[in-house]
């Protein structure tokens, strides 16, 4: 099992692994004075990203993109940004693809664990202590997360924000990404506790276009989950092109 | 079994001149004193029964741990110091949801099995992996599900041994039940399938031979068959409160939905991909139900 | 202070096409650092079963590295679970196997192809540090915006089903057309066509050495 990480041998690793990320389509600043080439290409696959989940009277409603970019490349439109942890839990995923998918899965498998062995559900707040607290352990050593963690358990419906600081905040709303703020202009107008779950949905996928619309860097698909009592559910994903026009997209050729 | 000590017998180090390590003998001696239990497995499923002895009229016996989740598709049962077979489930659990992480796949059944008969064997007195200066002192039936094999049993023992099974019994009364498991599923499961001769010799075997109806053997026969066979060997009077039970089968129709229509949208929604398996635990009543058949039956 | 250079660039271009029950892998064979090209003849695609190949570019010594570890670690797996890894599980290992080196990252863009549990044509296409999508095809390498540009135009929203002809076709022309216009890419091309069922065939194909 991967348990620890191969570092370089005698460069600093943080120092090691801004230098070696860097490139010049990434918006960081170049490295002073590197000791380190950069490498001759780009490394990581980033979100630009928007996600966003509120608590509401039947549950917690997480929205999300499917853009994925390497600088101005766009490398994917296809991509899943909801992590399915467990049938009562579920993270998103925005910054790092490869950061949050490793670490999100690390908590599954944690969660599992505990669960078999003291037979009682983790709760949502236990989970993203888990997560903080795993993350912690990297801070400052280029972790790039910034996630929410949704989860229904025995005190109700729970929507926890979790990033590469260890930072954990517990609110009935969030909303995180390079597209967050148009995100949020949506979603603080129309927000209410008492939505029915259709105007949730439609209210997640409106706010998720929006923000495609105005960030570049956000696009493709918007996918949706319901997070209940029963579970989570999956809603059918929208694609972007058609949330706009109103139609479907034709063949290129 | 061993009519005197000998100096071959403390450690865990050495052959005694006769080849054997006695440490190792006397751990499966420490199985043959410990509560029976019973697995089968049959087409269908996997059941899983054990003895729980209860000590004290103040235990609280709702707490049932003598059959326990490893995994979705895995339980296991066992016969022996319940301590140590705590061990080796959280080393088994370890194992299973390291195989999940890193293959996204469950585990099959025998290389989980493997790896829990290889930590029983990491006894000894230096090393940081052992965990134990002696031999564990338990042995263990693990049923399960391989997606490639289907419904699967192994047994595994103190001296790191594994064998697949098809009914195994084991504990105090593990000769006796095994006796007859064998004399009520011969011909019926495991290799010999399909020979004729069943009825033959029913005379001989009238009231250790549990009638297995004709046809494939169910799920429902089977975990019949190790209420029957654990109320004939139990020194205790069997009741509602002193077995645990459980098995695993496939799941149903109902219990298998990945989609349905939101009521509210009227959009398909999908749930979380599922293991195609469940381990179902018996309460009080189930199991009261099936002592009372067998009553009835006879 | 020395400078710590860890990293080369070898060039070269990748891609992959799934169609409903088959999928083409394909790469060209050119290693080349800045302007020199060192050989014509290193291959960039590895079969690890008749339903499972990668197709790896970057740099040639890490690509090297990774692979001899996923070869050890698959037969491992065939030992300890007496079966052959299938794709499904080969996508998460990869995955997780990338992620090992996140703070010194193996310096390769990997695509993998093969043909799922249930029979269908899968490809996934991974950053250096393991993040990987499941779609229909897929390009990386120097060349990788310009292939990608040609198998959108022939394959998005494509109404028609793919066949096997069509995404061999394809595959080979949008490599020599990366030949064209990319100084990394060239000398000769290569390909696996993966079947379900049946053991993955090989062609080359010839592409420009200048």
């Amino acid at each position: 099992m991967f348990k620890s990480f191969v570092l370089p041998g005698k460069e600093h690793p943080v120092k090691f692994d801004e230098e070696i990320a860097y490139t010049e389509t990434s918006k960081d600043t170049p490295p002073v004075d590197g000791l380190v080439q950069p490498a001759p290409g780009r490394l990581h696959r980033l979100h630009g990203t928007t996600t966003l989940g509120f608590v509401f009277q039947h549950g917690v409603l997480i929205a999300v993109d499917s853009r994925s970019t390497m600088g101005q490349y766009i490398s994917s439109q296809t991509v899943k940004k909801v992590i399915e942890i467990t049938p009562r839990l579920l993270g998103t995923m925005a910054g790092g693809a490869a950061d949050c998918d490793y670490w999100e899965r690390r908590l599954a498998r944690r969660v599992r664990l505990r669960e078999l062995e003291s037979k009682e559900e983790v709760t949502v707040a236990a989970a993203s202590r888990m997560l903080a607290n795993m993350l912690y352990y990297y801070k400052g050593m280029g972790l790039s997360v910034g996630t929410m963690v949704a989860g229904f358990d025995a005190s109700g419906p729970h929507l926890y924000y979790v990033d590469n600081d260890g930072v954990r905040y517990h609110n009935d709303r969030f909303s995180v990404g390079s597209g967050s703020t148009y995100a949020y202009a949506i979603l603080d107008q129309e927000y209410r506790y008492d939505l029915s779950v259709e105007e949730a949905v439609t209210l997640g996928r409106r706010a998720i276009y929006h923000a495609t619309h105005r960030d570049a860097m956000s696009g493709g698909f918007i996918n949706v989950y319901l997070m209940t009592e029963d579970g989570w559910q999956r809603y059918p994903t929208k694609d972007c092109y058609v949330e706009h026009y109103g139609e479907e997209e034709p063949f290129l050729e | 079994m061993f009519l005197s000590r000998s100096d071959y017998d403390r450690g865990v180090n050495t052959f005694s001149p006769e080849g054997r390590i006695l440490q190792v003998e006397y751990a499966i001696e420490a199985i043959k004193i410990g509560a029976t239990a019973i697995g089968i497995q049959v087409e269908d499923g996997v059941v899983l029964a054990v003895e729980k002895r209860i000590s004290s009229k103040l235990e609280e016996t709702k707490i049932d741990d003598k059959i326990v989740e490893i995994d979705y598709h895995l339980f296991c049962t066992f016969s022996g110091l319940s301590a140590d077979a705590r061990t080796l489930v959280d080393h088994g659990r370890v194992a299973a949801q390291d195989h999940r992480f890193l293959y996204d796949e469950p585990v099959p059944p025998r290389s989980l099995t493997q790896s829990i008969s290889d930590q029983a064997l990491l006894f000894g007195e230096e090393g940081a992996k052992r965990r134990l200066a002696r031999p564990y002192g338990v042995a263990l039936l693990i049923g399960g599900y391989d997606d490639k094999k289907g419904f699967v049993l192994f047994h595994n023992d103190p001296s790191g041994t594994f064998c697949q099974t098809c009914a195994r019994a084991i504990g105090r009364g593990g000769d006796t039940a095994q006796q007859m498991l064998t004399d009520s599923l011969k011909g019926r499961l495991g290799r010999g399938v399909a020979t004729d001769e069943e009825d033959s010799e029913d005379d001989d075997l009238r009231g250790t031979r549990f009638r297995v109806p004709p046809g494939p053997v169910t799920l429902e026969t089977a975990t019949k068959l190790t209420v029957y066979v654990l109320k004939r060997v139990m020194e205790e009077k069997i009741s509602k409160d002193n077995i645990s039970l459980c098995i695993l089968r496939k799941k149903t129709a109902d219990e298998h939905k990945d989609a349905k229509v939101c009521e509210s949208t009227g959009e398909r929604v999908t749930f979380m991909k599922s293991d195609s398996v469940i381990i179902e635990r018996f309460d009080a009543e189930k199991i009261q139900a099936i002592i009372d058949s067998l009553e009835h039956g006879e | 202070m020395g400078e710590f250079s860890p990293y080369v660039d070898n060039g070269g271009t990748t891609l992959a096409i799934a169609g409903p029950d088959f999928v083409v892998i394909a790469g060209d064979t050119r290693l080349s650092t800045g302007y020199s090209i060192l050989s014509r003849d290193v291959s960039k695609l590895f079969k690890y079963s008749d339903s499972i190949v990668m197709a790896s570019s970057g740099m040639q010594a890490d690509i090297a590295e990774l692979r001899k570890q996923l070869l050890f670690t698959i037969e491992e797996y065939r030992v300890d679970n007496e079966r052959d890894i299938e794709l499904d599980a080969f996508y998460r290992l990869l995955a997780t196997v990338l992620y090992g080196k996140r703070f010194f990252p193996y310096y390769s863009f990997n695509i993998l192809a093969g043909i799922s549990k249930e029979g269908k044509g899968v490809v996934y296409s991974y950053d250096a540090i393991g993040s990987a999508d499941a779609r229909t095809y897929g390009a990386a390498g120097s060349g990788q915006e310009l292939v990608i540009s040609i198998l959108d135009a022939a394959l998005k929203r494509k109404p028609d089903p793919l066949s096997i002809d069509e995404a061999i076709e394809l595959g080979k022309s949008a490599l020599k057309q990366a030949t064209e216009r990319e100084i990394h890419t060239g000398d000769s091309g290569e390909m696996y066509i993966i079947r379900a069922g049946r053991p993955a065939e090989y062609i080359t194909f010839k592409l420009r050495k200048d």
